[in-house]
């Protein structure tokens, strides 16, 4: 608020209007336009004068971005990378988990189950390395996915295995598994399914013939919504049929998103607003930015430098980056390619063994660079 | 509903008559008529406001009461026809600013800010922001006349703290 400007205006407006100029306007005023921008527009705002700076910089929501984290196939460190710093930090991974693979990722934590097994999953906590048992699940899954953190008291997993038809379910303080019978609709197509997600007290997953897969947790109750409309691209492209097809699943305040991607070829994203699929564009996204894994995606807004663009969980140890398709340029980044994997029901874009992840706070951050020069020096000599 | 009438005199001499519901779009004008010190034959003076904007702003007024009016009418109307009436009200808006310099925009603010209109500040705000998206800080100074008060050494120091968004 700058109350000089602001009875400049409101006592001499009269004269005010001769010098007609957005300069002048009072910083409450300003700061009303300003909301209404993006991040990019309005740091750019910013730099047009100095009582657009203050009013933009008052108003600026600086949204946090997620974090790839991979972990090592053998034991020894994980890698954890931000993205927009492209900086590269190392975790300890107990040698004793070794064995494990990463299946979900929420709030700071990772579900990871053991190798061999679809049924047998805990709860790990990266940064702290805190580990969190779940007894064993009688069905093993095809897409798994956890509400909060486990510490949370409110921690509900749920567990989908459309082949069999089944839900399985385990409740915040519950001792062991619930079980549900689901009925698909008519075509339910239970192959091809996206990643979880989790919202407003949903779960939700896509499935590519029968829509939206919709289970609530407060009345313990499982519904399809069937969408009208349906869009499956790669269909009739023969370069395209042997490679995978992954199907990612995101939710920006009540809205889905669905995002196909296929080999190399550019991923496609749809809104869908009352069953319609709206092909995305970098000017149709408006600023959000996709975060895509294998396991579980998320979007953001107003993250700096990452919006109207999909980034993926592959990091790229030579090019320093994550791989990310800008929607505004309609290109992969880095430019080089990325090798193709030679088994085409490997995913190009996000490999199995990462995920993106809530980062750690400035403190543990802080603690984590102390520990890692110690780290790295005692390596695995450090006991667990 | 009322149809009292109320007259409104603007800095240079107009008057205006116009309804109280839709006068009291404006919160200040509502105080007004709230605590009685509107004469009924005498016209309230709006000192910041030349004839030609507050004639926008009664148009903005008498457009939005007619809505509501409609509202109350038909209060179980169907999600559809509830769309259709908003689409309605968003394509008389988008065609009531489109026809507006942004000289006239900033005046229209500064008046909807003295008579506080929530709604209209929210349009006009609305509106110039997209006047801004998409543009470089260069293009934004000279469509706005605005003078780049910033040294060179500030200015370089702003782009170089996010030099993504100016890519």
């Amino acid at each position: 608020m700058n109350p000089r400007l602001n009875t400049d205006v409101n006592n001499n407006g009269t004269e005010k209007k001769k010098s007609f100029t957005f300069a002048d306007l009072p910083t409450s005023i300003l700061e009303l336009i300003m909301v209404y921008l993006m991040l990019k527009d309005n740091i750019r705002a910013s730099a047009v004068c100095k009582a657009w700076r203050e009013a933009a910089e008052l108003v600026r929501v600086v949204g946090k971005h997620p974090w790839v984290i991979t972990l090592p196939k053998y034991g020894g460190f994980i890698d954890l990378i931000d993205p927009l710093q492209r900086k590269l930090y190392s975790l300890y991974f107990p040698r004793k988990l070794a064995k494990t693979k990463v299946c979900y990722s929420k709030d700071g934590w990772l579900l990871l189950r053991q190798r061999s097994s679809f049924a047998d999953m805990f709860f790990f906590n990266p940064f702290t390395r805190e580990i969190k048992s779940l007894p064993s699940c009688k069905f093993y899954f095809q897409a798994v996915a956890f509400s909060s953190a486990p510490t949370s008291g409110t921690c509900t997993v749920i567990v989908l295995n459309p082949l069999t038809r089944r839900i399985s379910i385990f409740y915040p303080g519950a001792t062991e598994w619930n079980y549900m019978d689901i009925s698909g609709p008519h075509g339910f197509c239970p192959n091809e399914h996206s990643n979880i997600v989790y919202a407003n007290g949903h779960f939700y997953c896509f499935y590519l013939i029968g829509g939206l897969l919709d289970f609530d947790v407060s009345s313990r109750t499982v519904s399809f919504q069937l969408w009208d409309e349906h869009r499956i691209p790669y269909f009739h492209n023969n370069e395209l049929m042997s490679h995978r097809r992954i199907i990612y699943l995101m939710e920006q305040r009540g809205v889905f998103f669905v995002m196909y991607t296929c080999g190399t070829a550019a991923p496609l994203v749809y809104k869908i607003v009352s069953s319609k699929w709206e092909e995305m564009t970098g000017t149709t996204l408006d600023g959000l930015a996709i975060f895509a894994s294998l396991h579980s995606s998320e979007t953001r807004v107003n993250v700096p430098g990452m919006g109207n663009s999909v980034n993926f969980s592959k990091y790229s140890l030579r090019a320093e980056r994550c791989l990310s398709y800008s929607l505004d340029k309609g290109r992969y980044y880095p430019r080089k390619r990325l090798p193709i994997p030679k088994n085409p029901s490997k995913s190009f874009q996000c490999p199995r063994r990462s995920i993106w992840i809530e980062p750690p706070s400035e403190k543990v951050l802080d603690l984590m660079c102390k520990a890692k020069q110690r780290d790295v020096l005692q390596g695995i000599l450090i006991a667990l | 509903m009322s149809s009292n009438m109320i007259m409104l005199k603007s800095s240079d001499g107009a008057s205006f008559e116009i309804e109280e519901a839709a006068a009291r779009k404006s919160k200040i004008i509502a105080n007004m008529i709230e605590v009685e010190c509107v004469d009924e034959d005498k016209a309230i003076p709006l000192q910041n406001v030349t004839g030609n904007i507050l004639a926008l702003v009664i148009e903005y007024c008498n457009k939005h009461i007619v809505d509501d009016d409609d509202d109350v009418a038909t209060e179980e109307a169907s999600e559809e026809e509830e769309e259709a009436k908003k689409k309605k009200v968003d394509d008389w808006e988008a065609e009531f600013m489109n026809s507006m310099s942004l000289e006239t925009m900033f005046e229209l603010l500064l008046a909807a800010n003295y008579l506080n209109i929530k709604s209209l500040i929210d349009l006009v705000c609305q509106t110039i922001a997209n006047n801004i998206k998409d543009k470089t800080p260069e293009e934004v100074r000279k469509i706005f006349s605005i003078e780049n008060d910033f040294t060179p050494e500030e200015e370089e120091e702003i782009r170089k703290e996010n030099a993504w968004a100016f890519g």
